[in-house]
């Protein structure tokens, strides 16, 4: 846990000082949205992202844990476009903080998130040194809790797939003579729709052999953002390296509140090194 | 300098904003891990009203004895106490020291000695075919299923039904089994049933009132292309008869010649969910009603269409006096 909060901290500096620098290199970077060229790049990433969750299913205690990240994507920038791939996935345990419990509550939780988004340049800020795109993500979740220590509430789950706006702003600066990219991402959520159980778990004791995705289809709602709350917010430097291939560095913040009768709240920080592979 | 700061601002805020979102955890004390377990029972547990209980009337009973400088022994002595008033063994608070229990079968008679049954009835018919100890007894099938924690394959369900084809009659022991997974006793029961058959309806609690429940689901038991015994059934239970063999009981009983025999099963008949406390400590409660078609409530046992006990003179005897009057009714 203690390591989890120096990652944290780590973070919180690393995002300062790139936060920083996009000030910084105001003056320095004149480039033009039309001098871009078109660029694909398939990714691959891996970092640590710590998870915070409180969900009334399982417990009255907010869960924390932090996992190994990987993240598999594709990225393809056009002269007036962006557009992103990722899938990526957490397994990981998660338990309270400590305080002197008689017995340590545990946890597995299984995140899964597969998400499309793509924007329009929509104009430039600064002497055309920052960009602006607008558009839409696509966003399917899916994340799992298990307790066993719960007897038949022992797995809990929430699905959504959600349509989401996408805001990214987009800077050229310079270290060491090097152009580098600031790209700072915004989704806000439009409309989601949500599976999660009201009354059960993931196993029908009563009728076991009961058509469980048709019921889980049954149960699902559309949710407006008054009662499905998730904003993700990116920032991410990027590095060019040899044969036009790119590294990059990501601090992800992910929130969603689920107001349904039995509320879940989460938030994520995730760190992220990734390899652009330029094909 | 100042768009430096503006910066750092909004990353602050960006980063701290998320602790308004979460409350803080409650107060891992006594009187905390109390209000909790009760408020948590109050607003989830599915059968107040069924079983007449006053809730509020019990937290004034048992809150007033529960005070920070008790030890975590006399907590758990309380807390089991109050969740004792409901009556209910799928209610049980566990901790690293012991396991609350609702005891619902030692006032009964004990009418299940299966040593007896060995040694003076089956004999060398005895199998034990996957977790079915299955035997034949006057030319009729009878088979022992101990817990539905055991698995029971299809397999198995294959041999006894080949088995037992061309006898008088079939006997399913579920007495002494305390229940485990009802898809055994699907598995088991859709051997004796020819056509669909609705077999019980179930209310799930999804609100904080005490009548807030789901529109029922109706639980059916589909048949297949399974072997069937094509067999009249007598269902032997006693009081020990709980839990997914009590649900076992009841779909048993919306089948067409099915008869059971012995005494009332012990009941549960609520999906129990479980949850935890601030001091780790977690419990399961009832969270589910079911009823059979006739709009019988299982929570409490289901009577047996004949009533039968076995007698302290037949219990020194070597007798099972409800196995015999199973075996009897189809000679």
């Amino acid at each position: 846990m203690i390591l989890n909060r120096k990652i944290i901290r780590l973070g919180f500096l690393c995002f300062l000082g790139t936060a920083s620098m996009v000030v910084k290199a105001q003056e320095t970077a004149q480039d033009s949205v039309l001098s871009l060229p078109t660029t694909r790049y398939l990714t691959l990433g891996i970092g640590n992202k710590y998870v915070q969750l409180r969900d009334q299913h399982m417990s009255p205690l907010t869960y924390y844990g932090g996992a190994f990240n990987v993240q598999l994507g594709a990225f393809k920038r056009k002269k007036k476009s962006l557009r992103n791939f990722t899938i990526d996935m957490v397994y990981t345990n998660l338990g309270p903080r400590e305080d002197n419990r008689e017995i340590d509550p545990k946890g597995v939780y299984f995140r899964f998130d597969l998400q499309y988004a793509q924007q329009q340049y929509i104009r430039s800020f600064f002497n055309n040194s920052t960009r602006w795109y607008l558009g839409g993500k696509f966003k399917s979740h899916s994340n799992i809790r298990m307790n066993p220590q719960l007897d038949g509430g022992f797995i809990t789950f929430t699905f959504t797939n959600g349509l989401f706006l996408s805001n990214v702003l987009e800077r050229e600066i310079k270290i060491s003579g090097r152009p580098l990219t600031l790209n700072w991402q915004l989704d806000l959520p439009i409309v989601n729709h949500t599976i999660r159980p009201d009354y059960l778990n993931i196993y029908d004791f009563v009728n076991p052999e009961s058509n469980w995705v048709e019921e889980r289809i049954e149960d699902s709602k559309w949710r407006s953002i008054a009662t499905y709350s998730n904003i993700t917010s990116t920032l991410s430097l990027l590095y060019p390296i040899s044969s036009s291939n790119v590294l990059r560095f990501s601090y992800e913040w992910d929130f969603y509140r689920i107001n349904s009768e039995l509320r879940a709240t989460s938030t994520t920080h995730t760190y992220l090194f990734s390899f652009l592979f330029h094909f | 300098m100042k768009k430096i700061a503006i910066t750092i601002g909004i990353a602050f805020a960006l980063f701290s904003c998320e602790d308004p979102f979460f409350e803080d955890d409650p107060a891992n004390n006594a009187t905390s891990n109390f209000d909790i377990l009760w408020n948590r029972m109050n607003e989830r547990y599915s059968f107040f009203e069924y079983k007449n209980v006053n809730w509020d009337s019990v937290y004034e009973v048992y809150r007033p004895q529960v005070s920070n400088d008790m030890s975590a022994q006399e907590l758990f002595d309380v807390m089991e106490a109050m969740l004792n008033t409901l009556r209910d063994a799928h209610v049980n608070l566990r901790t690293d020291f012991d396991i609350s229990f609702y005891d619902y079968y030692n006032d009964a008679p004990r009418n299940f000695y299966f040593h007896d049954i060995e040694s003076n009835y089956l004999e060398e018919t005895l199998r034990i075919t996957g977790r079915m100890w299955n035997g034949i007894i006057d030319s009729v099938g009878y088979i022992h299923y101990p817990s539905f924690q055991l698995p029971i394959e299809e397999a198995d369900l294959d041999f006894v039904v080949e088995r037992f084809q061309g006898l008088k009659g079939l006997i399913i022991d579920v007495r002494d089994n305390e229940g485990g997974d009802p898809l055994y006793g699907f598995r088991l029961a859709r051997r004796v049933a020819t056509q669909r058959t609705h077999i019980y309806s179930t209310i799930y609690k999804n609100g904080p009132g005490h009548q807030d429940f789901t529109s029922p689901s109706e639980a059916y038991l589909d048949t297949n292309d399974e072997a069937k015994f094509n067999l009249p059934v007598v269902v032997l239970t006693n009081r020990v008869t709980y839990s997914a063999s009590n649900f076992f009981t009841a779909m048993m009983m919306a089948i067409p010649n099915v008869t059971v025999m012995g005494d009332t099963t012990g009941g549960g008949g609520g999906v129990p969910l479980g949850w935890e406390l601030p001091n780790g400590w977690h419990f399961n409660y009832s969270n589910s009603i079911t009823w059979m078609p006739d709009g019988f409530i299982i929570e409490d046992g289901i009577p047996p269409d004949i009533q039968l006990d076995i007698s302290d003179e037949d219990r020194l005897a070597g007798r099972d006096t409800i196995l015999e009057a199973a075996v009897a009714s189809f000679q």
